[in-house]
């Protein structure tokens, strides 16, 4: 455990040493989404249903980061060419994911406050069971931990994935019913949103914001976050044994 | 001249190697796909009317590409600074300074690799936006030449700025994030800005994208414009000649101010 918090806090001293990235995290996120949102009253959304894009858009926004701040978190390192050095300590390609993982949960608590304080001055005084929406938020971000392991394998592979991060969070995003519920799909892209941890999240967030309860779809993020994260597990070995084979802990 | 091929040369082929231009060809249409769903969800809804009445067209789906289509063009000659980023991350940027490339064709040859990979790809979706919208009458060409050409001398205004701002500060994610970021906001890229809350409709006045992006739907889609088309391409131009004299100027204060401090790395 040690590890990992030493590498987490390693993670968040760089924001006191780039202090402009604090400022930029706290305006630039929200002014990211809002554009959807006002896309919403440009249709004359009424205020139900601006919350729940709004929601959708945070808890999206809320696991994008996490996806590339663990799924392209090695790319500093390999830049800096620093990659060798921290395979040669005795911790591993897993720890250090974790440890980024860790900084950029502690990152998005900040990030989510901010973007709540921006949504209210733009007149969405988003009224969330804030426990329970951080709680689902860690349970859909743990469901979508292998994804972040699958990409940090391509990472270590292709060295250059900001394409593939980009096509899975936008894809993501759109399955999941971030701005469209996913039963309005048409039925073959509904039914891959099913295979998607990310859609169980989305509607349970919805569902509080509705003022229910979490509902039934616990079991199918979890269940389905659990297989991918096996499955991201495995490729994660595998590109590591690879890269190391290849020698090409760089760029090539 | 020959240096600075050489540095676009290089560029290019690292970003080919790396499969770059991939994302290109659906970016405007991933950066524009939530705004979609939402239109095909309001129009399911009944509320097609309502955007019609708000923008001056039916043609929700050509609206919204057109303004993501823009903006993707103009974003990339911001994206240099990643370039730059990426130089000082590698400890190649004093390298690349020593040699006889000056800091106007450095900024050349990425920006020109970048809209090799970034824009010719992009395409894709003027296509798309052609099959849904049709072609702008001809007499309209012109204009929508000239915002196109407009909007890209503003945008090497920003480029010259935050290659500025990276040089002092290093880190251009948050440089880039804070203006980038902001932009399709302010620049009304999916709404006419009269949307914005009226604390950030000043901000939205001042930003040259905005004229821009707000001439192109007039011309091509013939939405109501802001001003008269002629007073919004002379707005565009005038504010271009802005940016680029302040950003120039912001450029050679911080490199000033960087190699002060230390230039390389971070």
């Amino acid at each position: 455990m040690r590890p990992i918090l030493a590498l987490a806090h390693k993670e968040l001293l760089y924001l006191r040493a780039y202090p402009l990235d604090l400022v930029s995290y706290a305006i630039s996120p929200a002014l990211i989404v809002a554009p959807y949102l006002l896309v919403a009253r440009l249709f004359g959304f009424d205020a139900g249903l601006v919350d729940s894009v709004a929601v959708g858009l945070l808890l999206w926004y809320w696991l994008s980061t996490l996806l590339g701040g663990v799924g392209l978190g090695l790319e500093e390192e390999m830049e800096e060419g620093v990659v060798e050095t921290l395979l040669a300590h005795p911790i591993s390609v897993p720890t250090l994911l974790v440890a980024k993982a860790l900084g950029t949960v502690i990152l998005n608590l900040y990030i989510t406050g901010a973007m709540v304080a921006w949504f209210f001055a733009f007149g969405i005084p988003l009224l969330l069971p804030w426990p329970a929406f951080i709680a689902l938020a860690l349970l859909a971000g743990a469901g979508i931990s292998g994804f972040m392991l699958a990409l940090a394998a391509l990472m270590l592979l292709y060295k250059r994935t900001f394409f593939t991060y980009d096509l899975v969070q936008a894809s993501l995003g759109a399955l999941s019913g971030v701005t469209m519920p996913a039963r309005l799909l048409p039925r073959p892209l509904w039914i891959v949103s099913r295979a998607l941890p990310l859609s169980y999240g989305i509607e349970s967030v919805r569902r509080i914001l509705a003022g229910g309860g979490v509902g039934p779809d616990i079991g199918p993020l979890v269940g389905l976050g659990l297989v991918y994260f096996l499955v991201g597990r495995k490729l994660l070995t595998v590109a590591e044994r690879r890269m190391r084979a290849a020698g090409t802990t760089g760029e090539f | 001249m020959r240096p600075a091929w050489a540095l676009l040369l290089y560029t290019l082929r690292a970003q080919v190697r790396y499969g770059l231009f991939r994302w290109s060809l659906v970016f405007p249409l991933a950066f524009a796909l939530p705004a979609l769903l939402l239109g095909l969800w309001g129009e399911g809804l009944g509320l097609g009317a309502e955007f019609a009445d708000r923008t001056g067209t039916s043609d929700y789906l050509g609206y919204l590409l057109l303004g993501a289509l823009y903006w993707s063009f103009v974003e990339v000659v911001w994206s240099i600074v990643f370039s730059l980023q990426r130089a000082m991350r590698q400890g190649m940027l004093e390298s690349l300074l020593g040699t006889r490339i000056s800091r106007i064709w450095l900024i050349g040859a990425w920006s020109g690799a970048r809209f090799a990979v970034e824009v010719v790809p992009s395409l894709a979706t003027l296509g798309l936006i052609l099959v849904l919208s049709g072609i702008p009458p001809w007499p309209r060409w012109a204009g929508v030449a000239a915002v196109w050409v407009l909007s890209l001398a503003a945008s090497y205004g920003f480029a010259f700025l935050l290659f500025g701002l990276t040089l002092r500060f290093k880190d251009a994610n948050s440089a880039v994030g804070l203006l980038g970021n902001a932009a399709p906001l302010l620049g009304g890229v999916f709404f006419p800005v009269a949307l914005l809350p009226a604390f950030l409709r000043p901000l939205a006045y001042v930003f040259p994208f905005t004229y821009g992006v707000d001439a192109l739907r007039a011309l091509w889609l013939g939405t109501p414009a802001m001003l008269p088309v002629d007073i919004q391409l002379g707005l565009l131009a005038a504010l271009a000649v802005a940016y680029v004299a302040l950003g120039w100027w912001a450029l050679l204060y911080f490199e000033r101010r960087a190699r002060h401090h230390g230039l390389e790395g971070f």
